[in-house]
């Protein structure tokens, strides 16, 4: 497959801001939906799906010249879902009140793990990768993952705020501590999938907008010229 | 009265909030663009199938051996993939090139999302006592609510994509549709109480 | 070789890595963690055993001390049962029934996660068709305490009302446990 090339770091500004996986390109919506009930828990999403883009990637871009399209896609469904796998494996070994299903403040990554192995930023971006150069592909993980992980905290940050009025946080132990922002009310609702959509669809809006806005004044800029 | 509650949570409910989770990938199934969107469809009816009755199998061996709790989505993966490379297959040796064109960029996208969801959605939903008869009466309404709801959905961002392209105001496209989800969810969520 | 055929190659070697990484990491990693944590109490008695013989239990505690069991007692005999699945609270009584239609029935229960999974009779000076009863009946067995053991027949009934309460007191002492 030809491939074009973008260079690194425009490879990765485009992947962290202006092709955003979760307010531009809708990618990852699963994820962004289930994991931003609470902020530690986008937090561990967003790190593990940036570590798990960036290996797929990598190992997909070494093996483009042995792949067509759809093999791209099943072996980066393939490999997510080995990392994925294999990082709950190990936190079930090392870290198991962290994710305790019994525990209520414990982190609910068991459910989110079949999400992970197949969410569409990993699907596409290991399709994408047959299509340019390693570094760019890199370039675009890393940006992407970064991008994905701060939408992310983002929209849990806010979400578990104004659900709950605090956020928590649990070590590894199992023990929890809360920071309270204000008690009395709170919009309990958000931490239904209701919320999710709704927050991902105001940030998103907001930042579609902005980027809207950018557009046209660099076009109007341009005509002026 | 049990049944028929469980049939049609399965159809609508749950159908309807999962559809929004994977509405990226639903644009091809109900995109004016794609003509035989009725084989993607079919492909993830057949592979949703597939997939709810292999997690049924994959909780029974779960039951006595705990390895298989932590390796089923490692495990529905690689039935999806054979699933995907038959398909694929099929598509590039009996499809006429009309037809293979036309579904070239959807398909594997859709394949693999929606049938994950819909083995999540399988596992997740029922408890270990449910019987037989309830289980595939869920096994196979999932998908079968999931794929209106897909196709609906898909439609609609199909169609405010279009009208939109020349749009001063971004908001009005997937935002739009988002919000809209957002709103069934909650009509949903209401219809518990 | 064709592209296809490449393809299909990698994907199978990736398919095969990932099964033997995840497998390999389950049986040499996770496997023997989880088995650590499960706590190992002391060596399981063979009724115990026995009675749990589908779970494997791997070890005891012994709950119910002998000291404190009268002739009034309806439990005579108690273990706190460690099975490989942790998330199941597992309990063994040895059980005696309050007086029935002239006597009592002793048997053993296993209690998991606050109902009886398991039933065994032991010994009976109850009449013969209360005895009878006590020996075949599997009717204890998913039995929560929330609503009767039900038995018709005038002359039957009373045993299972009697055995009723000595399971009663089995599952309220072990609903009283960590």
């Amino acid at each position: 497959m030809e491939q074009t090339k973008k260079g690194f770091l425009s490879s990765f500004l485009d992947g962290l801001y202006f092709n955003n996986p979760v307010l531009t390109l809708f990618l990852g919506l699963t994820l962004a939906v289930l994991a931003t009930t609470r902020f530690q828990t986008a937090l561990m999403v967003g790190v593990l799906t940036l570590v798990i883009l960036f290996l797929t990637v990598l190992i997909v871009s070494l093996c483009h010249s042995f792949l067509n399209k759809v093999g791209a896609t099943i072996l980066s469904a393939i490999l997510s879902a080995c990392f994925a796998t294999v990082t709950m494996l190990l936190l079930v070994a090392y870290a198991p009140k962290l994710i305790d299903t019994e525990n209520e403040k414990a982190i609910a990554l068991l459910t989110l793990v079949p999400f992970i192995s197949t969410t569409s930023l990993v699907l596409i971006k290991g399709q994408e990768s047959l299509e340019h150069p390693l570094s760019d592909n890199l370039g675009d993980a890393l940006g992407s993952g970064i991008g994905f992980l701060l939408a992310l905290v983002l929209i849990a940050f806010v979400r578990e705020l104004l659900a709950t009025g605090a956020i928590t946080f649990t070590a590894i132990d199992g023990t929890s501590s809360t920071w309270t922002a204000w008690s009395g009310w709170t919009l309990g609702i958000l931490s239904q999938p209701f919320g999710g959509f709704f927050l991902v669809a105001i940030f998103s809006g907001i930042h579609l907008a902005i980027l809207e806005a950018k557009k046209q004044k660099a076009s109007v800029a341009k005509e002026a010229k | 009265m049990q049944f028929l509650g469980v049939l049609l949570s399965a159809f609508f409910a749950h159908s309807l909030v999962l559809s929004g989770y994977g509405l990226r990938q639903n644009v091809a199934l109900g995109a004016k663009k794609t003509h035989y969107r009725w084989v993607l469809l079919c492909l993830y009816f057949v592979e949703a199938l597939i997939l709810g009755f292999a997690g049924w199998g994959f909780r029974a061996l779960a039951a006595n051996n705990a390895m298989w709790t932590y390796l089923t989505p490692l495990f529905a993966v690689l039935i999806m993939s054979i699933c995907l490379g038959g398909f694929a297959l099929l598509t590039k040796y009996c499809f006429p090139e009309a037809m293979r064109n036309d579904l070239s960029d959807s398909y594997v996208e859709i394949g693999l999302n929606s049938s994950l969801l819909a083995l999540v959605v399988v596992l997740l939903s029922y408890e270990a006592g449910t019987d037989a008869v309830m289980l595939i009466g869920s096994i196979i309404c999932l998908p079968l609510g999931y794929l209106a709801a897909s196709y609906a959905t898909g439609a609609v961002l199909d169609r405010l994509s279009v009208s939109n392209t020349n749009g001063p105001f971004r908001f009005a496209t997937m935002p739009l549709l988002l919000l809209s989800i957002a709103g069934l969810c909650l009509g949903c969520w209401m219809m518990t109480f | 070789m064709n592209l296809i055929g490449k393809t299909a190659l990698v994907c199978c070697f990736a398919a095969v890595a990932a099964v033997g990484a995840s497998v390999g990491i389950y049986y040499g990693v996770t496997a023997p963690a989880i088995a650590a944590r499960v706590p190992s109490g002391d060596a399981v008695p063979e009724v115990v055993a026995t009675l749990f013989a589908d779970d494997a239990p791997t070890g005891v505690t012994k709950i119910i001390d002998e000291t404190t069991v009268t002739s009034k007692s309806y439990l005579l005999d108690g273990y706190r049962v460690y099975l490989p699945d942790t998330s199941v609270k597992a309990f063994y009584y040895r059980c005696r029934s309050a007086t029935g239609f002239g006597g009592k029935v002793t048997f053993d229960i296993g209690i998991k996660n606050d109902a009886v999974a398991y039933y065994a009779f032991v010994k009976s000076n109850e009449d013969d068709q209360g005895t009878n009863w006590a020996r075949a009946t599997k009717d204890f067995i998913g039995y929560d305490g929330s609503s009767d053991v039900v038995v018709t027949g005038a002359t039957v009934q009373e045993t299972p009302v009697a055995m009723q309460t000595a399971v009663d007191a089995a599952l309220t002492d072990a609903k009283g446990r960590e």
